[in-house]
């Protein structure tokens, strides 16, 4: 029995049904089995991938990477080895849409105008915040871990 | 769902006919045909539920006679089934399905994308969103060397992130993938 599905060749409007039903999981691991699947999710999944609000990228003893996605109604977490990091040449930000230069050029702190960065301090942790987009960012670094996380400054308290 | 069913018997009234591109007829009970809005708005234009209303054969030349055989047998099971309603199934993950559902579709895959055409043409919501779950189904959950191989997805060429510069993956490391990503149902705490 044929159990392949040529999925990349079935109209939008089929691979957009198919998509609604997965996970943002799933939709991860889809986008990184290709360039092609990681374009198609970007093009049609758009709404779903702007819903997340936070992303956390966590260097720890676990010998993986782990990235979370936070929205209002989801919390997604994929751990990825290092080894494996390593071989696919793949950024963090890329898995979720966006480019490694977007990444950077988002948390310059050598920026001017109005994408400069202020340094603040909420409670205990040390924020870098970009009042013209509320964006905030902020490192986290310990003995054990490394944390490195950015979103939405009404999102980001001291708690995440 | 289970639903009862009715004892009723069809007259030549509330019937039409359908051609399937291969010539083949089929008689169908204006009751099945409110599954599909292709049929049943076609139904209501001509005023086929008229009895009074000379009712031509309805020609439909995307769908052959295997898969309007297929088709009926859907329409016949859901015969008495509550009016679908698309409610909001987004980000649904349930892949529970009916036994009678699970052995309807459990044809090769080139069959249920033929029926998923037909069904996206004739319109019913209930065996596209269906056959389109069950396509789901067998993505969700599996690494991505498991969804390479289920959708015959092959690694293609990527861009290097610094250059813009198109690089050909190595064939040997593409085999592996990333098929090393783990998922868990929580993230930990931060």
């Amino acid at each position: 029995r044929n159990t392949v599905m040529l999925f990349l060749k079935f109209p939008t409007l089929v691979q957009k049904e198919i998509l609604v039903y997965l996970k943002l999981e799933d939709l991860v691991i889809l986008s990184s089995c290709s360039n092609r699947t990681n374009n198609l999710i970007r093009a049609i999944q758009t709404s779903r991938l702007s819903k997340i609000k936070i992303i956390r990228y966590g260097l720890s003893d676990s010998e993986s990477i782990d990235i979370c996605a936070f929205s209002d109604t989801v919390e997604m977490y994929i751990g990825i080895g290092y080894d494996t990091w390593e071989r696919l040449d793949l950024s963090p930000m890329e898995v979720f849409g966006v480019s490694r230069v977007d990444t950077f050029r988002r948390l310059s702190t050598v920026s001017s105008g109005h994408n400069e960065w202020k340094e603040s301090r909420l409670v205990t942790r040390k924020y870098v915040d970009r009042d013209s987009d509320g964006e905030r960012a902020f490192v986290h670094n310990s003995p054990r871990e490394f944390y490195f996380i950015v979103g939405s400054s009404a999102e980001i308290t001291n708690g995440r | 769902m289970s639903c009862e069913e009715p004892t009723t018997s069809p007259t030549p009234e509330n019937n039409i006919t359908v051609v399937s591109s291969d010539g083949k007829e089929f008689l169908l009970d204006l009751k099945l045909t409110e599954q599909s809005e292709t049929l049943a708005r076609l139904i209501s234009n001509f005023e086929y539920d008229r009895t009074d209303v000379k009712k031509d054969p309805v020609p439909l030349g995307n769908i052959t006679s295997a898969q309007m055989q297929k088709i009926i047998e859907w329409l016949q099971h859901h015969r008495y089934y509550p009016k679908w309603e698309q409610n909001d199934i987004h980000y649904s993950t349930s892949f529970t399905f009916e036994t009678w559902v699970e052995e309807y579709l459990n044809i090769p895959n080139n069959e249920m994308f033929e029926l998923l055409n037909a069904a996206n043409y004739l319109n019913i919501p209930r065996l596209f969103s269906t056959i389109c779950r069950i396509m789901a189904s067998r993505i969700t959950g599996k690494s991505a060397e498991q969804i390479r191989t289920v959708l015959n997805i092959k690694t293609d060429v990527k861009n290097d992130v610094y250059t813009g510069i198109p690089i050909q993956e190595d064939s040997s490391s593409s085999e592996d993938g990333m098929s090393e990503i783990s998922l868990s149902p929580s993230p930990p705490p931060i």
